[in-house]
């Protein structure tokens, strides 16, 4: 008997060691999706202004967490064929789904729609990790910006923006 | 309780709870070089034909997939612009048929003087359902007026997937 219940507490302290060394807890992956037709404007006016292309709520933040971003940006064009436009796009960690500031998620960058050209998509891609101000609720935005004096249609249903975030 | 057999108790409690916490599995799959299924696009039909194609069999509810391609196309005329558009999509086969990963296929112009491209997708989705559709494809479609073709140029981009099966 004495033997058998040796035997037990080894195994037990064994099993208790393998847990202890084991994952505490798992990560959690998260999909957020703004889906077909989620543009947000169906012009973009050509004031050198920020406008918001998509949106996603990603809810509630906490530090660490990762956030990779994917932006296929629609699809932006001339309505006339007769102007250069220069596009710049931007993502944003923002507080709601119209803010055009808050914390940068990457750098804005732009690219030339010259008239021979007409259209373009803005592809932006990210991966950051969450350093601080997690208070409320988050929204991740596609940012626009034209300067060209002239407005850019936005094409409906041509372009999506999509998020994960990864909780280690 | 004789303290021994209560650590047996509380070990295999403990080594229960880590094993319900078991970490996710993340694979990934990468077309290698030199893996372009065509050599050019048909500009007079401007129908999509599957440029990348990758298996990721055997794919399950709830797994996420984060999806990125490039590829570059060049005009083989220097006298006339073409469109091209590209998408990702999931079937059972390398085919332009299944379900869109993303938006719809947006595309910009090849101005003459532009000559060559890189359309780059990206994508983040979470499978639901179909799940027997475990191919990914990045096909591209070209059109023109004049109609010819565009070149697809041969190890010049890349499909890869990171195929995440989180925590069950």
């Amino acid at each position: 008997m004495k033997t058998t219940m040796r035997c037990a507490a080894l195994a037990g302290l064994a099993l208790a060691g393998l847990a202890l060394a084991g994952p505490a807890s798992a990560s959690t992956f998260t999909v957020y999706d703004s889906n077909n037709s989620g543009e947000l404007i169906t012009t973009l006016p050509g004031d050198n202004n920020w406008y918001v292309l998509y949106s996603v709520d990603i809810g509630t933040i906490n530090v660490g967490d990762i956030i990779v971003v994917f932006a296929d940006g629609g699809q932006l064009q001339d309505p006339t064929n007769t102007t250069d436009h220069y596009l710049t796009s931007h993502l944003m960690r923002a507080t709601s789904a119209s803010g055009t500031t808050g914390t940068e998620i990457d750098d804005a960058n732009a690219m030339n729609i010259t008239q021979e050209v007409y259209r373009q998509v803005p592809i932006k891609p990210a991966i950051t990790t969450i350093q601080s101000g997690t208070t409320g609720r988050h929204f991740v935005n596609l940012l626009v910006q034209s300067a060209s004096g002239n407005d850019l249609n936005v094409n409906s249903d041509y372009g999506r923006l999509q998020v994960l975030k990864i909780t280690p | 309780m004789n303290t021994m057999l209560r650590n047996f108790v509380l070990g295999a409690a403990f080594a229960a709870a880590a094993g319900s916490a078991s970490a996710a599995t993340m694979t990934v799959y990468e077309t290698p070089a030199g893996s372009e299924l065509i050599t050019s696009l048909n500009a007079t039909t401007g129908t999509f034909q599957v440029v990348y194609s990758l298996n990721i069999c055997p794919l399950s509810a709830g797994d996420i997939l984060v999806v990125t391609a490039q590829s570059q196309i060049q005009n083989s005329s220097t006298t006339h612009g073409i469109y091209i558009a590209a998408q990702l999509r999931r079937d059972s086969t390398a085919s332009t048929a299944g379900n869109a990963l993303a938006s719809l296929g947006n595309g910009t112009n090849i101005a003459p003087h532009d000559y060559r491209l890189v359309s780059p997708k990206v994508s983040i989705s979470t499978i639901t359902d179909d799940t027997d559709l475990c191919v990914i494809n990045y096909i591209a479609r070209a059109a023109s007026d004049q109609g010819g073709t565009a070149d697809v140029v041969n190890s010049r981009g890349r499909l890869q997937v990171l195929k995440i099966t989180p925590t069950p």
